[in-house]
């Protein structure tokens, strides 16, 4: 997070998302709901940043604002430095070429009528002026990258596995040479055992093709193997972002630690020092003031209610680490 | 452990009380389904006990069988196209040969169940405390009362706040943590000996899990309950459970305590299983892939149901099934191949760092 010399492939500044609802013919209007409030990140080129956070905390409202499926409120994301939430439908519809997303649910996101050949070759027909041939070719080669053989392209989704999907999936999200997939939770729909052959493939890809990695997810063990830099969302806001590494084993935001301490450890001899988490979420539609967080913390202390702590750089030994907390 | 009736070493384990029959035993539980591509077996010639007071692991992937395993223990399965054959004895009477009104009285009572889905199992045009209420009020014959009594102390153990608002309150007016909180009220209301705990938590955020976890382990404590938890999650088993099963296809391939299975273990699915799974310790460049899908139980061939998937399988292992043997240790494996010890035993994952 340095001065970059170069713009990075994707900056999101101050990036909202509230959802309104429209006002009732009696009594007031309800508040909104803050999906996203004011989140800052960055990915460079061929990295991965995963976006980690429990259900509702806004990580996948903010993936699909980067991509504009979701029409951002307010803020800004740049794709190597061009605005894109200012631009028209059509130069919307260009710019995706860059700009691929792979869902989480790999039976909801395949036209079950079209034949896999056809759902790979959908984005080449809309936008590379292939001949058919050339076309046919370059399906074969994405099938055989991620690992599906070139003769099920006349098969139709509901003939493969889920694990085989999410490689469509995937090799519909490759087709164009984007410059970055925003994968939204894409194995958490998977067995454990064809889990690590989608993970495995991803990361092999990325190290081909360069390419760089939104990855939502809120499984931290498989965010711990794939990422470079990891963001912890809470609450439609942003806790803490760091090196993979740094994150992982000194986290410095309360919640980071309580949510670290929560994953089980496989291991039947470790007794992990579990920190609980006590209550639920706040509604986003009615976050506390000052911190987010402050209703649960530990921590929390007067000031955590009445001041949002910035999200600021911290010196740490390996890599940046930004937190925002007014007592770490 | 599978061919004498009354296994020995099962009766050496329960330390002297050989007398009591314990409190669950499985036997040779095969559970078939009629359908159109023919009788296809969910669960295959299991076996398995729990004791009081003992959390039993069930684990595999989707479609090897654990849920149906579940579902049958408390007979649960619609008998049309479900069958079962084979035997599951709570305290010694088999449940499977009861009729639909004694098993009710067991239901919900003596074993009780907590689902996955929470929204799902509980009934959306019913407060909570109303169902918590009807389950009470039809085994314990508790008044309206004491009934209500029953539901804000059951509703304060599971540590949701304001105990008494919240019991008026309708499942999608509470959420996901809570509801699964107000599934296991429901579940223990009447103080059952088995709870039987299909994935508990797979819906679940982790801060939330830990809490249920948490929650479960404390009142088994506290009532003495034997608990069967049923996961794919291997750390959830390392944490919470005793001894564990693992299941593949419908069958039992290896059954160990906790600490042995994750020190030892023998299948080659399991270790598969173990190294594939990414923790947060793992530093390993890649994960190791398990080759191949899960197969369709209707797809099943002679030989081991894993051997296609398997690195170490041979000739032998995809015409012939290999029988679970059990050894000294009571670490039963059913492997050609690891019973004759060739599989290299350094390959358990280095990560327990």
């Amino acid at each position: 997070m340095s001065e970059a010399r170069t713009t990075p492939l994707l900056a999101v500044e101050k990036l909202r998302k509230h959802y309104f609802s429209p006002k009732p013919w009696i009594g007031k209007a309800r508040p909104p709901i803050q999906a996203v409030d004011d989140v800052s990140f960055t990915v460079e080129r061929g990295e991965t940043l995963a976006l980690v956070g429990e259900s509702g905390c806004g990580k996948t409202t903010t993936a699909k604002s980067v991509v504009r499926l979701v029409e951002p409120t307010s803020g800004s994301v740049r794709l190597e430095g061009e605005e894109l939430t200012t631009l028209s439908a059509e130069q919307m519809r260009q710019r995706r070429k860059d700009l691929q997303i792979v869902f989480q649910d790999p039976y909801a996101s395949l036209d079950p009528r079209l034949p896999a050949g056809e759902i790979v070759a959908e984005p080449l027909r809309n936008f590379a002026g292939m001949t058919g041939a050339e076309r046919k070719e370059r399906v074969q080669w994405l099938f055989a990258r991620v690992g599906l053989r070139p003769e099920s392209a006349g098969k139709f989704p509901h003939e493969f596995s889920g694990g085989q999907r999410q490689r469509l999936g995937i090799a519909r999200a490759l087709a164009l040479n984007p410059k970055l997939i925003v994968c939204d939770e894409p194995v958490s729909a998977l067995d454990v055992s064809v889990q690590a052959q989608v993970v495995n493939l991803l990361m092999d890809l990325q190290a081909e093709l360069g390419i760089a990695y939104l990855f939502v997810a809120h499984d931290l063990a498989v965010v711990r193997h794939i990422s470079h830099r990891v963001a912890v969302m809470y609450l439609g806001q942003m806790m803490e972002v760091a090196d993979r590494d740094t994150l992982f084993a000194a986290p410095r935001h309360p919640y980071t630690e309580i949510l670290l301490s929560a994953v089980p450890v496989p291991n039947p001899r470790i007794r992990p020092q579990r920190m609980l988490l006590q209550g639920d979420p706040p509604s986003p539609a009615n976050p506390p003031p000052g911190c987010r967080f402050n209703t649960r913390c530990p921590l929390a202390q007067p000031v955590c209610r009445e001041e949002r702590p910035p999200l600021t750089p911290r010196a740490a030994g390996a890599g940046s680490q930004w937190v925002a907390c007014h007592f770490r | 452990m599978s061919e004498a009736t009354t296994p020995p070493a099962e009766a050496a384990r329960a330390g002297g009380a050989a007398a009591n029959p314990p409190l669950l035993e499985v036997e040779g539980l095969r559970t078939t389904f009629d359908t159109l591509v023919g009788p296809v077996r969910s669960v295959d010639g299991l076996s398995f006990t729990v004791d009081d007071g003992e959390t039993l692991g069930i684990v595999g992937e989707s479609g090897c069988g654990k849920s149906v395993t579940a579902l049958s223990i408390l007979r649960l399965v619609p008998v049309p196209p479900g069958r079962h054959a084979g035997a599951v004895r709570y305290r010694g009477n088999d449940l499977l040969g009861l009729s639909e009104k004694q098993m009710r009285r067991i239901r919900g009572d003596r074993i009780s169940m907590i689902f996955q889905e929470p929204m799902t199992s509980l009934n959306p045009v019913l407060s909570v405390g109303r169902q918590i209420a009807e389950c009470v009020q039809l085994h314990q014959r508790l008044g309206r009362a004491a009934a209500m009594q029953r539901v804000v102390e059951m509703l304060k153990l599971v540590q949701i706040p304001e105990a008494e608002r919240r019991a008026a309150e309708y499942p999608h007016q509470l959420s996901g943590g809570m509801r699964q909180r107000v599934m296991i009220a429901l579940a223990l209301s009447c103080k059952p000996e088995l709870l039987i705990a299909d994935e508990p938590t797979t819906a679940l955020d982790v801060t939330i899990q830990a809490q249920i976890l948490d929650l479960i382990k404390r009142l088994q404590r506290e009532l003495g309950m034997g608990v069967i938890m049923i996961t794919h999650d291997l750390g959830v088993v390392a944490e919470s459970c005793d001894r564990v099963v693992v299941m593949y296809a419908g069958k039992k391939v290896e059954e160990a305590t906790v600490l042995e299975l994750f020190d030892r273990p023998r299948h080659p699915y399991t270790r598969a299983l173990m190294a594939s799974m990414p923790a947060l310790s793992t530093r390993a460049a890649r994960l190791t892939e398990i080759p191949g899908l899960v197969p369709a139980p209707h797809q099943l061939g002679r030989g081991c149901a894993f051997a296609p998937r398997c690195t170490y399988a041979e000739a032998r292992c995809r015409v012939e099934q290999p029988a679970f043997r059990v050894d000294a240790l009571g670490h039963g494996v059913a492997c050609f191949v690891a019973e004759e010890g060739r599989i290299p035993e350094p390959l358990v994952e280095a990560a327990a760092t």
